[in-house]
């Protein structure tokens, strides 16, 4: 499960930022996938499933999206593919936002990486799918949160920049005038102007951050038990109908 | 996901002067729109762009309550950005409007631009991309039957009324037999695919023109973002 | 003589379950430009039989030459040559418009767009498809998708073409529109044309030569005429 973004709440910055770093990797990632065209059907395959598995009804106000699951049967590079097919998608018909694509897409990404990789390590110490796939599940949708509170974060969501940037604006000229008359030299009233601005902002963006995560952190919580232990036991089937799925994820 | 199933049933079989309109216009107006909405700090703007696609979607004879009912689901989302700037006048409705109308104004083009149509700009991007969007759609209605149907004897043989830990292993293993299924078909859809002579190239035939609706679809667009900066 | 473009000599298939199938009896071998039709009560072993002509399946013993390669190991090198349609048509419509859909293989063959263009426009029209042109696959009825599934394999204009009963749950008027369109396919193109089917009706006005198929045994070879003479294998044949 994923907290969906929606447009117009974070910086344009931000989520150009969302889709460079996105393009970066697809750069990367998308030669090398070249090679591999024999697996095309099945990550087409595993995104239809991807979504339609998000309309199974849990009896819950959330839906699965199986990222972690995806990601140990697609591998790292197709999964980055996956979550950009998935996060289109979803937000051509509003569930989540067209600008904020590029970075719901790293945050799914990072939940399936984050999978393949612990999942990997904790299979060898635990030795129970069930278990193994569960925590990491959990593990996995815990690092795309803190990413997603991070990105949320940084987004400095101050409501002044929404409302007007009027009010700042006019408290930075302030603060800039009377330095100037003061007759301090131009780089300490840049940087003491700079100084006010950033105070002020993130006065701002802790109120709402905190708040946000409080807010968030009862469904994510809900979301990510239900996915966790969902996972574990699609695992387990798994396991235990196809074992070499699971044996072929452990050798990507 | 049924809301999937009903937006390509609208973009396809109803031929309104919007379906009409080519995808290269509609996505020159949706970004227009769409930065209109995100960059837009007047709450009047945001009910003018509100109204203006409503009327849009009314004219491309789509069901408006059912369509404003879906983008209502970015709303929830938008809801808990929206309570943490609670103590800032009328910003919250403005999160919350702007989250409104950008999921509604992707609704009216997804509703009136078949996906083939949409995705094709994927190739123009990579094949390996277009491929996967393809494919996916296709995929995807291959397998909602089998889902729904999935879905529908898990609930008749008491799948969900053994607990929540039960119901959960119940749906976990209904997953698992999908993914195991899934995976067993796309392999065996690779080799048909091999047999047709895939190579790796997936394309999908889009028309590009511009005629008078398109061309004014797009100064509509061009307009609503001039009102957005004025405003 | 006409070339020798399929040979089978006995062979057996072990499934993943360890059923195993065999096609085995008398020689099966089609010439170039032949129509030939392969009946049998189902389960008799047509469609294994026709998924190791394409390399589908391998056989764990006996032969399958193609254009003189194992399809298995190469069929890469004769795919040009060989088009399908499969009894499952679901699985083999791929892309997302029709259009899209009959041109798949030309596209991915390299064949240049507008000669693309040309030739799934004379299919479609062949076909009396050209409505469905720009429709979406899976809003078409089970009879349109066999007829979709049929241009995208026609359109290759192959040397072999194999149809996994291509005309089942067709309506009177079509079957007999296909009917006319494959003889004329196979003397205008010199395509050799496979057909498994169950529906006995069809044979006469179609097959060259019919090949009998019987739990997993070639037990007869010959014209339909022979065949209904044959009393015996006939009847087992409508059964």
């Amino acid at each position: 499960m994923h907290i969906h973004i929606p447009d117009g709440v974070l910086p344009i910055w931000l989520w150009l930022t969302g889709f460079l770093v996105t393009s970066i990797l697809l750069v990367i990632v998308l030669p090398k996938l070249k090679k591999e065209i024999k697996k095309i059907p099945m990550v087409g395959m595993m995104t239809a499933v991807a979504l339609l598995v998000m309309s199974i009804p849990l009896g819950l106000p959330v839906h699965l999206n199986l990222m972690v699951l995806i990601g140990l049967i697609v591998g790292v590079r197709w999964s980055l593919v996956v979550a950009l097919t998935v996060n289109f998608i979803l937000a051509s018909f509003g569930h989540g936002g067209l600008t904020i694509v590029g970075l719901n897409t790293l945050l799914l990404w990072l939940q399936a990486t984050a999978g393949i990789f612990l999942f990997r390590f904790f299979i060898k110490f635990f030795k129970n799918y069930f278990a193994s796939a569960s925590i990491v599940t959990f593990i996995s949708l815990f690092l795309s949160f803190l990413l997603l509170v991070g990105i949320v974060a940084v987004s400095q969501v101050d409501p002044r920049n929404f409302l007007s940037h009027k009010h700042e604006h006019q408290a930075v000229e302030t603060a800039y005038h009377e330095n100037h008359e003061s007759e301090v030299n131009t780089e300490k009233i840049k940087k003491e102007t700079e100084h006010a601005r950033e105070e002020e902002t993130l006065a701002h963006t802790k109120i709402s951050l905190i708040t946000f995560t409080i807010l968030s952190l009862p469904i994510f919580l809900l979301g990510a038990v239900v996915e966790s232990l969902v996972t574990g036991f699609v695992v387990q089937f798994v396991r235990r109908v196809k074992p070499e799925l699971i044996i072929k994820s452990l050798k990507h | 996901m049924s809301s999937i199933y009903l937006v390509d049933y609208y973009s396809n079989t109803i031929k309104s002067v919007v379906h009409q309109i080519t995808v290269i216009p509609k996505i020159i107006f949706l970004l227009f729109v769409l930065f209109s909405v995100v960059i837009s700090k007047s709450l009047f703007n945001l009910i003018l762009i509100f109204f203006v696609i409503a009327f849009l979607i009314v004219i491309a004879q789509l069901p408006l309550l059912k369509i404003l009912k879906w983008s209502l689901y970015s709303a929830f989302f938008a809801s808990l950005f929206a309570v943490s700037q609670i103590q800032y006048g009328l910003l919250p409705f403005q999160t919350m409007l702007k989250a409104i109308d950008a999921a509604l104004l992707m609704l009216f083009v997804v509703c009136t631009t078949p996906y083939p149509a949409l995705f094709s700009l994927f190739g123009k991007i990579s094949t390996i991309l277009a491929n996967v969007f393809f494919m996916t759609y296709r995929f995807f209605f291959l397998i909602i039957d089998e889902i729904q149907t999935k879905v529908m004897v898990l609930k008749i043989r008491g799948g969900y009324v053994g607990g929540p830990i039960k119901t959960l292993k119940n749906i976990g293993s209904t997953i698992g037999r999908l993914f195991i299924h899934s995976i067993e078909r796309s392999e065996k859809l690779y080799d048909i695919m091999i047999i047709r002579g895939y190579r790796g190239v997936m394309f999908s035939r889009t028309t590009f023109r511009f005629r008078l609706f398109d061309l004014l679809l797009i100064g509509f667009g061009v307009l609503i973002f001039l009102i957005a900066i004025i405003l | 003589m006409k070339e020798e473009i399929i040979k089978v000599g006995c062979i057996k298939h072990r499934y993943p379950d360890k059923t195993e199938v065999s096609v085995c009896g008398l020689e099966f071998i089609v010439r170039s430009g032949e129509k030939i039709a392969l009946i049998g009560a189902n389960g008799s072993g047509k469609t294994t039989l026709l998924l190791h002509l394409v390399g589908l399946l391998k056989p764990a013993a006996g032969k399958v030459e193609i254009f003189g390669v194992d399809p298995c190991k190469k069929f890469s090198k004769i795919g040009r040559k060989v088009a399908m349609v499969m009894q499952n048509i679901e699985d083999q419509l791929i892309g997302p418009t029709v259009f899209d859909d009959i041109a798949f293989s030309l596209v991915n063959y390299g064949v240049p767009r507008k000669e693309v263009e040309e030739r799934v426009g004379e299919i479609i029209r062949e076909l009396k498809i050209e409505n469905l042109k720009d429709k979406i696959v899976h809003y078409l009825s089970g009879g349109e998708k066999k007829k979709v599934a049929l241009a995208g394999a026609l359109v290759l204009k192959p040397e072999l073409l194999i149809l996994d009963e291509a005309l089942a749950e067709l309506d009177p008027e079509t079957i007999e529109l296909t009917l006319k369109i494959l003889n004329d396919f196979a003397k205008r193109y010199n395509t050799a044309i496979l057909m498994a089917t169950n529906d006995i009706d069809l044979v006469p006005r179609f097959a060259d030569v019919v090949y009998l198929l019987e739990k997993g045994r070639i037990t007869f070879k010959g014209s339909f005429k022979e065949l209904s003479k044959s009393k015996k294998e006939y009847k087992i044949c409508i059964h």
